[in-house]
């Protein structure tokens, strides 16, 4: 039997997979959930748009999200986690919290304020203004922001207990492209719970940000877009565990020198 | 009085309002409520979320809330996301 490792919760609520999947872009429904059960995660975030027109609200998008429910109602204290994205201001963010909040039924917001349209970076101020509104109404909120400290700080000191630092811009699969900052939030913010979002290609990237002590890993496009999504989702399942075995067993330290691995000394050796 | 005149004032009389829904202007009859409007539409009440000039509407609110000329509503339905 291989040891299990530890759970973890965000606001209050236990879980066990430290993958959190994003639900779009796949090629159909049944694949997508075929990959949320490969990846046997146990939240899955969605998102919201403005309706085509009359009649069509819940049938434009082909039965992906209905989809989602359906996979996500057999797997006990599975949760949707919806998020903003596409705002560019803290109104903006809060209106459309409220929307998913009520369109959901969940307090969980996934709060996506982008400030750059090349890099989709967000945007720390409106992030933070729409975090402090959020929190006050209620909401339990999973920031995506950059791996900047202080404001990942600022977050925290407004009440998120979640930071959801990016590895790299959304969808680019560059990976982990500052782990130096990364390992410090990790450092800094002990008592945070902090999820990679955006930028994990490979499943080595989500290997390496367990590694690195992160609680979870956020991912999307790396699954969605591959040749094979199911099998990428149980590879990503199998790569952020390793990385929290990894973790919790503790790496040792890298040197630049060798150090012999076997054992030498009173070894008979053949030649004088 | 003119007749193009009495004409135009004909048609403001019966013009029903505009506003707009998803940013296309859309005409509707006076007192028309939020709920009416998305019954009309034939969109389940569960499943949109509503904003009025940039204002959340919750579901409970939607038969009090009429809608005005130069309204701007914003449906919203759920979709997939990362």
């Amino acid at each position: 039997m291989s040891p299990s490792s530890s759970n973890w919760s965000a606001y209050g609520h236990r879980m066990h997979s430290r993958l959190l999947l994003g639900s779009a872009g796949y090629p159909s429904p049944q694949v997508l959930a075929d990959a949320i059960s490969a990846s046997q995660t146990e939240v899955v975030t969605v998102g919201l748009k403005r309706s085509l027109g009359a009649g069509q609200s819940g049938s434009g998008d082909n039965g992906f999200v209905a989809m989602v429910r359906q996979t996500l109602a057999k797997k006990p204290g599975a949760r949707l986690l919806p998020n903003t994205a596409g705002c560019r201001s803290a109104r903006e963010a809060v209106t459309l919290a409220q929307m998913a909040r009520e369109l959901y039924d969940t307090r969980w917001i996934k709060l996506e304020v982008v400030g750059d349209e090349h890099t989709l970076q967000p945007d720390p101020w409106e992030t933070l203004a729409a975090a402090e509104q959020l929190l006050r109404d209620g909401f339990e909120v999973f920031p995506y922001c950059t791996d900047d400290l202080v404001s990942c700080q600022r977050l925290l000191d407004a009440g998120c207990q979640v930071l959801m630092p990016w590895g790299a811009p959304i969808g680019s699969g560059q990976g982990l492209i500052n782990p130096w900052a990364l390992r410090t939030l990790r450092t800094r913010l002990p008592e945070a719970v902090l999820i990679v979002d955006a930028g994990i290609g490979a499943p080595s990237h989500a290997a390496q940000a367990m590694e690195l002590g992160f609680d979870a890993v956020l991912l999307n496009s790396a699954v969605a877009k591959a040749r094979d999504p199911v099998q990428m989702a149980l590879a990503m399942a199998q790569a952020t565990s390793a990385g929290r075995h990894g973790f919790e067993a503790g790496l040792i330290a890298a040197q630049d020198m060798a150090t012999a691995s076997t054992p030498v000394d009173g070894r008979p050796f053949l030649l004088p | 009085m003119p007749n193009t005149e009495l004409a135009r004032q004909a048609i403001e009389a019966e013009s029903p309002l505009q506003f707009l829904v998803n940013g296309q202007a859309q005409a509707c009859t006076p007192g028309l409520s939020l709920a009416d409007l998305l019954e009309q539409r034939g969109d389940a009440p569960e499943a949109v979320a509503t904003a009025l000039n940039g204002q959340f509407v919750p579901r409970r609110q939607r038969e009090a809330t009429l809608l005005q000329a130069g309204d701007s509503l914003t449906i919203f339905e759920a979709i997939t996301g990362g």
